[in-house]
């Protein structure tokens, strides 16, 4: 789990408690802590922008099963079910 | 007059401004076809320049290269397999802790690399000033400022492509640490005995194995030296 076990995690500070990106409303924002997932899974999120301490932003919800997200500057669309592996605070 | 055609292969992420300095570069010499076997669009260009003629082929906008979409094994394997001469990678100026992700790809792919940092307007506008002959020096790779929609830039870059074509300079390579370095080197020994192995560029197949990259994987699972890969697998965890 990128995020929980390494160096990479310092910045982002668990101010409030972890919890899933799936779980914003569109407009809301967070800071990504860390992705819960396998290596390649985790690796994938990482290279779309989900680095933690990066902040995020759910922009609307084109339909009940995704979300487009802004991240690092691009809009990206996932699957609430990807987004549930993506932990903020 | 000898041959003196120079194949440039056009990087970037998605909608950097990759058209707009494909369209610039070439102008009306262009082909549009079809990557071999595949239904993505294969854009070509040609311009001259100093006298050298320069083949331009227009790779898909990717975020990385770890080859896990068709668009990414595309540019993966073009810049493996084909070997162009530059690669030039399309930078967004206004985005460049996204964008720096695939130059550090590319460094690992050892291509022969040119920047061009675009929509340096925009950047602006957003009140980022970046400076592009630190970011040269850091990478060690030619930056050329540009502003694709207006033009502004492209003889600079085209310029900086026949420079680097004469005299490519190879950049820095990225260390990960004492840990990760030893197990690098172990792989690359590894490797340098196999023929078919030998043609990729070492590191960056030591780091792909590292990261259990699946092509790469499934590459070195059919050569003759998988079981001192595994070894060597096994000190990492
Ligand atoms: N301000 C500014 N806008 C630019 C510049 N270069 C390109 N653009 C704009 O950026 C957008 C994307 O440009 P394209 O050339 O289509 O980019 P691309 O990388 O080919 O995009 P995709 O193929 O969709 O990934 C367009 O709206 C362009 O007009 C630039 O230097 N400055
Ligand atoms: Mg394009």
């Amino acid at each position: 789990m990128l995020g929980q076990d390494s160096s990479i995690n310092e910045p982002a500070r668990f101010s409030t408690l972890p919890r899933p990106l799936s779980t914003l409303s569109p407009g809301e924002e967070a800071v990504v802590l860390f992705v819960d997932g396998g290596r390649g899974f985790t690796k994938r999120l990482v290279e779309m922008g989900f680095v933690p301490g990066v902040r995020v932003r759910v922009l609307f919800s084109p339909n009940p099963g995704s979300r487009i997200v802004e991240v690092m500057g691009a809009r990206i669309a996932l699957s609430v079910g990807i987004l549930s592996k993506v932990y903020v605070g | 007059m000898s041959k003196r055609e120079i194949l440039v292969g056009l990087i970037g992420n998605p909608n950097v401004g990759k058209s707009s300095v494909f369209n610039r570069l070439t102008g009306a010499k262009q082909r549009i076809g079809n990557w071999p076997g595949k239904t993505v669009e294969k854009k070509e260009g040609w311009f001259r320049h100093r006298g050298f003629s320069v083949h331009v082929v227009d790779l898909p906008g990717v975020y990385s290269l770890s080859a896990i979409s068709i668009d990414e094994a595309i540019a993966r394997d073009f810049i493996v397999e084909e070997k162009p001469d530059v690669v030039v990678d399309i930078v967004d100026a206004s985005n460049l802790e996204r964008n720096l992700y695939l130059v550090l790809q590319l460094i690992e792919l050892e291509a022969n690399l040119v920047i061009a940092l675009n929509k340096i307007d925009l950047a602006q506008s957003m009140g980022f000033e970046v400076d592009h002959e630190a970011l040269s020096r850091e990478l060690s790779i030619p930056v050329v400022p540009t502003i694709a929609t207006k033009g502004y830039g492209i003889d600079e870059l085209k310029d900086a492509i026949i420079s680097s074509f004469e005299n490519p300079q190879p950049p820095k390579p990225i260390s990960y640490g004492e840990d990760v370095e030893q197990a690098i080197s172990e792989l690359v020994e590894a490797f340098r005995s196999d023929a078919e192995l030998s043609k990729y560029p070492l590191r960056w197949l030591a780091i792909m194995c590292l990261e259990r990259d699946q092509t790469v994987a499934s590459l070195i699972k059919k050569s003759s030296i998988y079981d001192k890969v595994k070894e060597v697998l096994g000190f990492e965890r």
